[in-house]
């Protein structure tokens, strides 16, 4: 009787085991704190679709050996309370391999976090503080601001010749960490902008600051900012009578920009790190694939996340194992060409390095300038 | 040169204040009906916008009757939130309709980015382009169409008031229930024409206003608190005050952005408003009620 | 104190002692800690709105000038934990006083346009003052509590000095509420004309229950900087009042335990939502107004009933009962 009972116990032991062979290992998990709801809702899709093309590629190709990335994407409502509340559920309850977020102030929220539990985390937002957290386990795909800014400073006074530059900023982290960038960058050519005006995220009228602007006589202006206000911006300097060279930061080209400025975007430059129509056959082959698989073309927030999950990818192919420290290693070591330019990470996590700048001639935007 | 600005910043506030002021007599009509605060106005607004753009791009109907259909569509669905959510919380006390309305807002600009997507919208130009230039002072046409369509509107509204047995009948319910009611008003009509009034001119404000703002599923949040504060500076519960301060909002945030700072117009006309308050506790044009104690 | 409710402490005591070993990981407790930060600022509001009869949008900014204030003195000047703590609620008293004053006598929708200038103002300030208070980035890196050498830095711990504040606050609101100064401002609430002929000295009641509700909301603000160790002003958004009143008319608007069940229900509500994704405010939404017609009391007001009952039924005798906002209409 005992040894009849040993035997089942054997043979299920025997069974499971090769049943167990043959469940898959437990997925990699990849926690997105995303803003699913709310004004920066757009942003959030694009980031959880960028990601989620560059997983389902991964694991239709096989995966790791087998193993398969999964992504949760969790709301966090753009708010920093809610991200950490996000993350630690991830972190801790999720148990995920990686975490991704998305605006500055509920990635700064997070950061010491994932410092602490030591987990890899990509992140969109572009404010300085992020790289001066000291958190080596952080990894930006985005180009910073300070480097856009900074060629976007020099275009305009080198290759336009313009002198007396006025600047529009949105009053959010985003918009004054791209005016302190444009002034940083002026001060090396020994120069300040003429007249700095400010609006607000969700304004709809800005005759008030544009008339100012108008009223200083600068030969050109600078629009710091995202782009539904960018659109209306757009169309409110042309009504009233703004006609110096606009230059549009990276926020300003997303979304529905072009159809809601119509032909107010004609003659404007925008500046950009990732462009639908970039010829980089990276970014053609991207383009085809998120407009085959999300029936929308891709926005920048896509390729952001497409990017960075390129980037955690490559590294767990190289270790052929989801060993975060190694992983994380080979991360930081990234150097390739990706679909929003050129990534090179630093040793503060900083790897998006291109600019492009485009301007809007017969309808149609082209690009003017590249940084590669 | 200043005198110049002071006129343009004034007639762009004046255009503004028209669509603030038809937001304004939305809650001024809640408010005196039902003494609630609507907290979806704003949201009743981005919905016309949504459904105005719907109808004219989608399903290619001429403008008028878009305009129409939208309005008509956007105050059904107030009305229906009145018979669903607020009815039944009429003997509750008032903060609980507070409250759902509130809710109604998360509602609707959440069902909103199911349907129509994150993005912004626009409604193709309808006006024309042109900017006429009175010796400096540049008024944008459209802008000119707008404001005259939201105040004819809020003529026709106030006359319907006014002068129509049922705009009557509708104005003394709101002063006195139980009287209107002796008196042989339909109570019920009575709710449902405030609620679908209210939506309704939230609605035509946005409908109006989609050709030159852009819609988006979560901007009711700004247009409520602006028809809000509209409503009070007037005296809430007052259709004149809702009127006069609607405009005097657009006017004192243009000049506030102008001539003081841009990035600072909210918090300074909110200073302007607490100010105010200090001084004529109802709003400018209600004396003060008898809360003095 | 009769046994049974000796006893029904004791059960209430000893669940909160055990409570972070029953809860399995970081994110749990890290939830419960917020549910306690999220109470303090019920009741501070309930103060206001369920019992002065006041609608502020105005708290959240409070909260947030603690969190700030706490933030910038531990941070910049290096000031214990203790210290900016203490100055928050000090910071938390004297707005309760300055906007107190001039706004407490203004009528329903202008005290609440009131609050909601205050809170704007407040935002601007925050994002603006680039100088004071790190711009929209915020201040980071604010340290964990040291009290008198114990190391506040895990969930654990943090908890244990939520329940204690927590507690400590509740029993002050409580007795305000249940004191002779709690019923004449409830007496207030309905009738203040009434309320001023018997000699109640309407205003200084006013203002200072409005004070004791700041004071609370600055406390909870400097709590909440030490536990999640940044603040910047997306943390105090005007959505978030919004929310805050929502806890109370669920809770139970007017009654004592009512922002306490509001606030639990709402936080944990809000987390189990989260699998939705972006259906979660959604359904949070539809939510609400479910609830709102099925408890017209509140929850509050629905146990009450339940007691009462059950009262009642086993001794047959009529006893009082909470009375919350709804039924003296």
């Amino acid at each position: 009787m005992k040894r009849s009972k040993f035997l089942v116990v054997a043979c299920c032991i025997f069974i499971l085991g090769l049943w167990g062979n043959a469940i898959p290992a437990d997925p990699i998990k990849v926690g997105m704190a995303l803003p699913m709801t709310g004004p920066g809702s757009m942003m959030g899709r694009d980031m959880r679709d960028g990601a989620t093309l560059a997983a389902d590629k991964f694991n239709a190709s096989g995966g790791l050996n087998g193993q398969k990335i999964e992504i949760i994407v969790m709301d966090e409502k753009n708010q920093p309370t809610t991200a950490l509340n996000v993350a630690k559920k991830l972190i801790y309850q999720d148990k995920v391999f990686c975490l991704g977020t998305n605006y500055s102030p509920p990635s700064i929220a997070v950061i010491p976090l994932t410092k602490e539990t030591e987990t890899p985390h990509f992140i969109s937002g572009v404010a300085q503080k992020i790289l001066e957290m000291d958190n080596p386990w952080i990894f930006r795909s985005t180009p910073s601001d300070k480097v856009l800014a900074g060629q976007y400073v020099n275009f305009a006074m080198k290759n336009l010749n313009l002198k007396k530059l006025a600047i529009l900023n949105e009053s959010t982290d985003y918009g004054k960490g791209g005016r302190n960038d444009l002034i940083d960058e002026m001060k090396e050519y020994n120069t300040q902008p003429l007249i700095v005006e400010s609006y607000n995220l969700g304004d709809k009228d800005f005759a008030a600051q544009l008339n100012k602007i108008k009223n200083a006589g600068p030969d050109g202006l600078f629009i710091w900012g995202l782009y539904v206000e960018g659109a209306q911006i757009m169309r409110q300097a042309k009504q009233l009578g703004l006609n110096m060279p606009i230059l549009a930061s990276s926020g300003v080209l997303q979304g529905a920009f072009f159809e809601l400025a119509g032909k107010d975007a004609e003659g404007m430059y925008l500046e950009t790190y990732f462009f639908a129509k970039n010829s980089a056959p990276q970014v053609q082959a991207f383009v085809k694939e998120y407009t085959e698989k999300f029936k929308y073309e891709p926005q920048p927030g896509a390729g952001i996340a497409y990017d960075a999950m390129t980037m955690l990818i490559n590294g767990l192919k190289k270790v052929g194992a989801p060993d975060k420290y190694k992983v994380m290693k080979e991360i930081r070591a990234s150097r390739f060409n990706g679909v929003i330019g050129r990534q090179e990470c630093d040793n503060v996590g900083q790897c998006g390095r291109s600019a492009i700048i485009l301007q809007v001639k017969n309808g149609a935007p082209g690009v003017v300038w590249s940084s590669d | 040169m200043f005198i110049t600005q002071l006129v343009q910043q004034v007639i762009g506030g004046i255009s503004i204040g028209a669509i603030y002021c038809l937001l304004a007599l939305g809650f001024s009509l809640m408010s005196r009906a039902i003494n609630v605060i609507h907290f979806a106005q704003g949201d009743f607004f981005m919905l016309g916008g949504f459904a105005s753009i719907t109808f004219y791009l989608i399903l290619k109907l001429p403008f008028w009757l878009s305009i129409i259909l939208s309005t008509l569509c956007v105050s059904c669905v107030g009305i229906a939130f009145e018979r669903i959510a607020y009815k039944p919380l009429w003997k509750s006390h008032h903060v609980f309709i507070l409250m759902s309305t509130a809710a109604t807002s998360i509602v609707l600009s959440n069902s909103a980015v199911l349907i129509w997507g994150p993005d912004a919208w626009r409604f193709p130009r309808i006006f024309s382009d042109q900017v006429l230039n009175l010796s400096g002072i540049l008024i944008p046409v459209e802008m000119l169409w707008i404001s005259i369509s939201a105040v004819v509107i809020m003529i026709l509204f106030n006359a319907f008031l006014q002068k129509t047995k049922l705009g009557k009948g509708f104005r003394a319910a709101a002063q006195d229930r139980e009287m209107a009611q002796g008196m042989g008003v339909n109570l019920k009509l009575a709710d449902s024409f405030v609620f679908g009034a209210s939506a309704g001119l939230g609605a035509v404000g946005g409908v109006l206003v989609a050709p030159i703002l852009f819609v988006t599923p979560y901007m009711g949040l700004i247009y409520t608190i602006k028809g809000f504060t509209a409503a009070v500076l007037g005296g809430m519960g007052s259709i004149r005050g809702a009127i006069l301060g609607g405009f005097l909002l657009g006017i004192m945030e243009n000049l506030s952005a102008a001539f003081i700072s841009s990035t600072y117009k909210d918090a300074i006309v909110f200073v302007l408003l607490l100010l105010l308050l200090l001084f004529k506790p109802s709003g400018l044009l209600l004396k003060p009620t008898v809360e003095k104690v | 104190m009769k046994r049974g409710q000796f006893i029904k402490y004791l059960f209430i005591a000893a669940v909160l002692l055990i409570l972070p070993y029953l809860l399995k990981d970081q994110y749990s407790r890290h939830i419960i800690n917020m549910v306690f930060i999220n109470c303090i600022m019920a009741i501070s509001v309930n103060i206001v709105f369920g019992y002065t009869g006041g609608l502020t949008f105005g708290h959240v900014a409070v909260y947030g000038i603690g969190a700030y204030t706490s933030a910038l003195l531990s941070t910049k000047l290096g000031f214990s934990f203790l210290v900016s703590f203490c100055l928050a609620g000090v910071a938390g008293a004297l707005v309760g006083i300055i906007v107190g004053y001039p706004t407490l006598k203004l009528a329903g929708p202008y005290f609440a346009l009131a609050t909601m200038g205050f809170h704007k103002v407040m935002e601007m300030i925050f994002l603006n003052w680039e100088a004071v208070t790190g711009g929209p980035s915020g201040i980071t890196g604010i340290p964990s509590p040291a009290i008198f050498g114990i190391q506040f830095k895990t969930e654990e711990r943090y908890y244990y000095l939520l329940v204690i504040v927590t507690l400590v606050i509740y029993t002050l609101y409580r007795n305000l509420i249940r004191s002779h100064r709690g019923k004449t401002i409830t007496a207030m609430r309905d009738n203040a004309i009434a309320a001023s002929a018997m000699g109640i000295n309407v205003p200084l009641t006013r203002i200072s229950a409005f004070t004791m509700s700041t004071v609370f909301s600055a406390l909870a603000g400097s709590l909440y900087a030490h536990m999640v160790k940044y603040v910047a002003p997306e943390a105090f958004p005007l959505g978030e009042s919004i929310t805050l009143l929502m806890m109370i008319v669920l809770g139970g608007p007017g009654f004592l335990m009512g922002p306490i069940y509001g606030s639990v229900v709402v936080v944990l509500a809000n987390e189990y939502l989260q699998n939705l994704e972006q259906f979660n405010m959604l359904v949070f939404g539809i939510g609400i107004m479910v609830l709102l017609i099925f408890l017209p009391s509140g929850i509050a007001g629905l146990i009450e009933r339940l007691r009462f009952r059950l009262r009642a039924e086993k001794e047959g005798v009529l006893y009082t009962r909470e009375v919350g906002i709804e039924e003296m209409k």
